[in-house]
């Protein structure tokens, strides 16, 4: 091998190392670059799915239930919501904020009352019973409520309000002012019987239950709301419709969607 | 000697070459070793923000679940991963899977309102219900909610038999109220009365364990039905429900570390929340 060729292999061998060397470094950089890019579109893709998946929700189209309840739904999830706009909603959540807490009481099937009235079917009846002596002005109670003899007080201009998440028993109604009486169960009242000359409202509201009224005495307006079944005396004058009872005007009633 | 002579000049030039080259090999070296480990920073945070990405995820769909009902049943968090029922009792989990006590853990419902069943008539632990549209589903009978006046309450379906009465659906069922890591049965003895049934789609819990796995813990009653990692390289977990008054939603604040970086995020449902009387006592 001459002196040259020696020369010219010893710089092509440098060449080549130095060739080798700028071709790795080049394949890196642009291998580190393609990682940033990956994430970066991975990371809009990603957002790009949940808004799609976020907006999709609100294209609805409807199905129908009986009942009152209509269910819209588009695959992925469904509303429940309120079709029937005339049924007023009874706003029991309002009333009930500062509500008394009752007792624990035994129930034995079929359901009846302390006084031995027995229940409906459908009536909403708690696990806690309140046991009301005394005449009351206005109460709220978490449970069933039997009240012997309740007076109405006509020194308060918005009337009395009796209201319970279970059923209500009232022996004795004593009406004198503008009276409201809301129950989640069915609503039993022995004797309405109006005092003074003074004309009244009378309201009478069983959510799920019946309202009966067994015997009235003196000119009762009453406007009554309850279940098929519900019974009056014929002395009564009686309208339909909630009266004064609170009601509140939200239309969704449930969503469901499904994971 | 002439021999020796070239010889040592190749030598010399060759040298001469490597110390030309040294710079430049050396600088390659440098930029092989910087690009190297620039490619496994890039790496890294891929998977951090995969991670992430993964949880935030999960958190959000749970999240939209709530939105399968309106009550006001919030998820619970468990702080410092301490993960108990309601009755105070402790959520036993195996050993290897125990949660990490730096992790909070949070646990969440989803119902299948549109399976709902108002209830016709009760007599002891015996439900019959009855509606009119999609016929009753045997598998919604297993675990549902109990609405009462008095509040919700988790139950088991023991035995059920189904018809079908002018084109109604209807169902008898047995129930057993259970335990609950969600909701708080204020009457452990029995209901005098249910209103209606809704079953419960899922119930589960989202916790990290000690090796750092985000995992799910689905409970039917007082049982776990199963315990699934879900996403790796967890370091910690730190959550905050709260809700906004203003909308009557629920949201979720939540602080996560993954490898050292540090995620802080919060997610809402959408749907308003509703006090339970309001819903029960309208007549379906």
């Amino acid at each position: 091998m001459t002196l040259a060729s020696k020369r010219g292999f010893a710089s092509i061998a440098a060449l080549g190392v130095l060739a080798i060397l700028g071709v790795l470094a080049l394949r890196i950089y642009l291998s580190s670059g393609r990682i940033t890019k990956n994430l970066s579109d991975e990371i809009k893709t990603r957002i790009a799915r949940e808004s799609e998946r976020i907006n999709s929700g609100k294209q609805l189209k409807s199905s129908r239930l009986p009942g009152g309840i209509g269910v819209f739904g588009n695959g992925s999830g469904s509303f429940l919501v309120r079709t029937n706009v005339n049924q007023p909603l009874l706003d029991f959540n309002r009333l009930l904020e500062d509500a008394a807490v009752c007792e624990n009481f035994s129930v034995n099937y079929p359901l009846e009352t302390p006084l031995g009235f027995q229940l409906s079917k459908r009536s909403s009846v708690s696990n806690y019973t309140c046991i009301v002596k005394n005449n009351v002005l206005s109460g709220a109670y978490l449970g069933n409520v039997t009240i012997s003899d309740l007076l109405t007080d006509s020194s308060k201009s918005n009337g009395l309000v009796v209201v319970a998440t279970g059923y209500a028993e009232i022996d004795n109604l004593y009406v004198q002012s503008d009276v409201v009486i809301m129950t989640g169960g069915d609503l039993h009242i022995g004797r309405i019987q109006k005092i003074g000359e003074i004309p009244t409202r009378t309201t009478l509201v069983s959510a799920t239950g019946l309202v009966l009224v067994e015997a009235s005495e003196g000119a009762i307006s009453a406007y009554v709301y309850g279940r098929e079944g519900t019974r009056l005396p014929s002395g009564m004058t009686v309208y339909e419709g909630t009266g004064d009872v609170p009601t509140y005007t939200a239309e969704i009633l449930a969503l469901s969607v499904a994971p | 000697m002439k021999k020796s002579s070239s010889s040592g000049s190749i030598l010399f030039e060759s040298i001469i070459a490597l110390l030309v080259l040294a710079p430049f090999v050396a600088a390659s070296i440098a930029l092989i070793s910087q690009l190297s480990k620039a490619s496994m920073v890039a790496s890294s945070r891929q998977g951090n923000i995969h991670r992430y990405l993964q949880v935030r995820n999960r958190l959000k769909l749970e999240l939209a679940t709530l939105d399968s009902f309106k009550f006001e049943i919030d998820p619970v968090v468990h702080r410092n991963g301490d993960i108990r029922y309601v009755d105070g009792a402790v959520v036993e989990i195996a050993p290897n899977r125990e949660p990490e006590r730096e992790s909070d853990a949070i646990t969440f419902m989803s119902l299948q309102s549109e399976e709902m069943i108002p209830v016709e008539s009760q007599e002891n632990d015996v439900i019959q219900g009855c509606r009119v549209g999609s016929p009753i589903n045997g598998d919604s009978l297993e675990h549902f909610l109990l609405g009462t006046a008095d509040g919700f309450h988790e139950a088991i379906g023991k035995n059920y038999i189904k018809w079908n009465p002018g084109g109604r659906s209807c169902a008898k069922i047995q129930y057993v109220i259970t335990n609950s890591i969600l909701i708080t049965n204020r009457i452990p003895d029995g209901l005098v009365k249910a209103l209606i049934l809704i079953p419960i789609r899922t119930i589960h819990t989202l916790y990290v364990d000690k090796n750092s796995t985000l995992r799910l813990l689905s409970h039917k009653g007082g049982i776990i039905t199963e315990n699934q990692p879900l996403v790796e390289g967890i370091n910690k977990l730190s959550l905050n429900s709260f809700r906004l008054n203003s909308l009557n939603i629920t949201g979720l604040g939540v602080l996560l570390e993954i490898g050292g970086a540090k995620f802080d995020f919060v997610l809402t449902n959408l749907v308003g929340r509703e006090g339970y009387l309001n819903l029960l006592m309208n007549p379906l």
